[in-house]
């Protein structure tokens, strides 16, 4: 099991609101595996978010789910603060945002 | 172990879901009773019908979507538990018992039952009021829609007062103090402005920025608005108790439009900086909403010119087409939005969030039709606009038509919240996110 298994797991997490997947959106800021400890870095889309509790729950309970015998922690970060810029195509596309232009600079 | 999923700070479904399908029926019962309205809806505002409709719509309507969502949102938002959910499951039965005997009695003028009626109303709303307090002040941050909550609470326990004593001094026994037209419109007003606009403008502030994704963006006036709104009620209020000259009454109503006008500027000014560039139902009704508060503005400042609109002696009809835009175009339209998205998420938080990860779950989308939400809205405001014209024109008939369109409004918006409570599957297709996760 590696990061990019846990990242696997999050991509079925839901922001039940935005209908977008937690990796999909940018939320997730790292992840940290030293089996048997997983670490989860991820922020919210703002930092009133009334789901706070229950998106970090879900990403913690759906992780430690898929890999039984793991402790999971999901740590909050605000800094930097969630951006549209962190969300892939997919989301932007989904949420009404232009596409990023390509090439750019 | 598996950890759980915490849901304790989320109030129960089952008793949170109760409010928002009663509610509709307030709107069903007020529908009816204008469609069928007599030609003498147009001569004054105090009519036993126009008052019971009035009642109808604020208490039945309003005022229940309103508890079911501030008993979901103080506790989840404000950060403070309820004081009781059992208490919760009492006043919605007081309510619901009292409300229709309440409406009723009004509509045959009964002064005896109006007074049983409401006083177990009087009741209700005492309890919800302690309810709301206790969670507003166990909550840990205070935050514009706290401060809101607060003193539209105040102002919803000042308006029902003001209402009992006036039940009080209409038995035959009683007569402590005449009710004239001015302490009529000060009731009106303590309920229309202090409750209604100063909460719906509170969770306004709450929920706009949530729902749209807004974190780039704050509020300029949040608290002016609530501080001018205050003031300005209490004043308006005091003011047209002793009957104010005429020309008294267009001052107050630019000092009442002055905090709701600087509210709408600041949700334009939010809604400029969504992120969430496709607008959903929230989105759409928030727009809506603003729409409506700026005919409600314009009216009332007509009606407080007191000028009717044709000559004749009909002068109810600018204050009913306030009346109107404000009660079912700005707050209807905010309360419509707003429920399909709070109960859709409580329908989530309790039926889906502890099946995430273990299998592919609805999203709040799945559980409501956008479409059906948005004909709900979209009739809702036609239906307004058919009153206001109606009123305006003096028209019976287009009268009696709008009120044909709200009561089917309160049916389909019943029919579609009730709808969110069948079991529902995930529409979304599978994750295929392309994002690159940092890791170490």
């Amino acid at each position: 099991m590696n990061a990019s298994d846990v990242a696997d797991v999050l991509r079925d997490v839901y922001d039940p609101e935005l209908g977008l997947d937690l990796v999909s959106l940018g939320l997730i800021y790292g992840i940290d595996v030293d089996e048997p400890d997983i670490g989860i870095r991820m922020t919210l889309t703002s930092t009133g978010c009334p789901m706070a509790g229950a998106m970090l729950d879900a990403a913690r309970d759906a992780v430690a789910y898929q890999f039984p015998g793991t402790q999971v922690r999901v740590i909050t970060e605000f800094e930097p603060p969630w951006d549209i810029d962190m969300a892939d195509d997919r989301a932007r596309d989904w949420l009404g945002e232009p596409p990023r232009v390509r090439g750019a600079g | 172990m598996t950890p759980g999923i915490t849901t304790a700070r989320s109030p129960a479904l089952g008793m949170i879901a109760p409010f928002f399908l009663a509610a509709p029926l307030g709107l069903i019962l007020a529908g009816v009773l204008i469609a069928t309205a007599t030609s003498d809806s147009f001569v004054a505002v105090n009519l036993p019908r126009n008052v019971a409709i009035t009642h109808g719509l604020v208490i039945g309507w309003l005022t229940t979507s309103i508890m079911g969502a501030t008993y979901q949102l103080a506790p989840v938002v404000m950060g403070g538990n309820l004081w009781s959910q059992t208490l919760v499951r009492v006043q919605l039965v007081f309510h619901l018992v009292a409300f229709p005997v309440f409406v009723w009695s009004l509509l045959r003028w009964n002064v005896a039952w109006m007074g049983g009626a409401g006083a177990v109303l009087y009741l209700s709303l005492v309890l919800y009021a302690a309810n709301i307090a206790m969670a507003l002040k166990r909550g840990n941050a205070w935050s514009l829609a706290r401060g809101f909550l607060v003193v539209s609470t105040a102002f919803l326990a000042a308006t029902m007062t003001l209402g009992f004593a006036y039940l009080g001094t209409l038995q035959p026994e009683h007569v402590w103090f005449g009710i004239t037209l001015g302490r009529v419109s000060a009731h009106a007003h303590l309920g229309l402005i202090g409750w209604l606009a100063i909460t719906v403008m509170g969770v306004g502030y709450q929920l706009v920025p949530m729902f749209n994704v807004i974190n780039q963006a704050k509020p300029r006036f949040g608290w002016y608005v609530l501080a001018t709104t205050a003031v300005a009620t209490a004043l308006s209020v005091i003011v047209l108790f002793t009957d104010p000259a005429a020309v008294v009454r267009p001052i107050l109503a630019l000092l009442l439009a002055v905090g709701p006008g600087l509210w709408a500027l600041d949700q334009l000014m939010l809604m400029r900086h969504r992120t969430r560039r496709r607008v959903d139902i929230q989105g759409r009704a928030t727009w809506l909403s603003i729409g409506f508060l700026g005919l409600a503005i314009a009216l009332g400042f007509g009606a407080a010119l007191g000028t009717p609109l044709t000559t004749g002696d009909e002068p109810a009809r600018w204050l009913l087409a306030y009346a109107a835009a404000g009660l079912l175009g700005w707050f209807g339209s905010t309360l419509v939005g707003n429920s399909y998205k709070i109960l859709s998420f409580l329908v989530w938080y309790h039926r889906y969030l502890p099946l995430v990860g273990r299998q592919r779950v609805p999203v709040t989308t799945d559980i409501y039709s956008e479409r059906a939400a948005t004909a709900v809205l979209a009739v809702n405001g036609v239906g307004t606009l058919v009153l206001v014209t109606a009123c305006l024109g003096g028209s019976l008939d287009l009268l009696r038509a709008g009120g044909a369109i709200i009561a089917a409004v309160g049916l389909a918006h019943l029919v579609t919240m009730s709808a969110m409570l069948l079991p529902k599957k995930a529409r979304r297709p599978l994750a295929v996110s392309t994002s690159r996760v940092v890791t170490s």
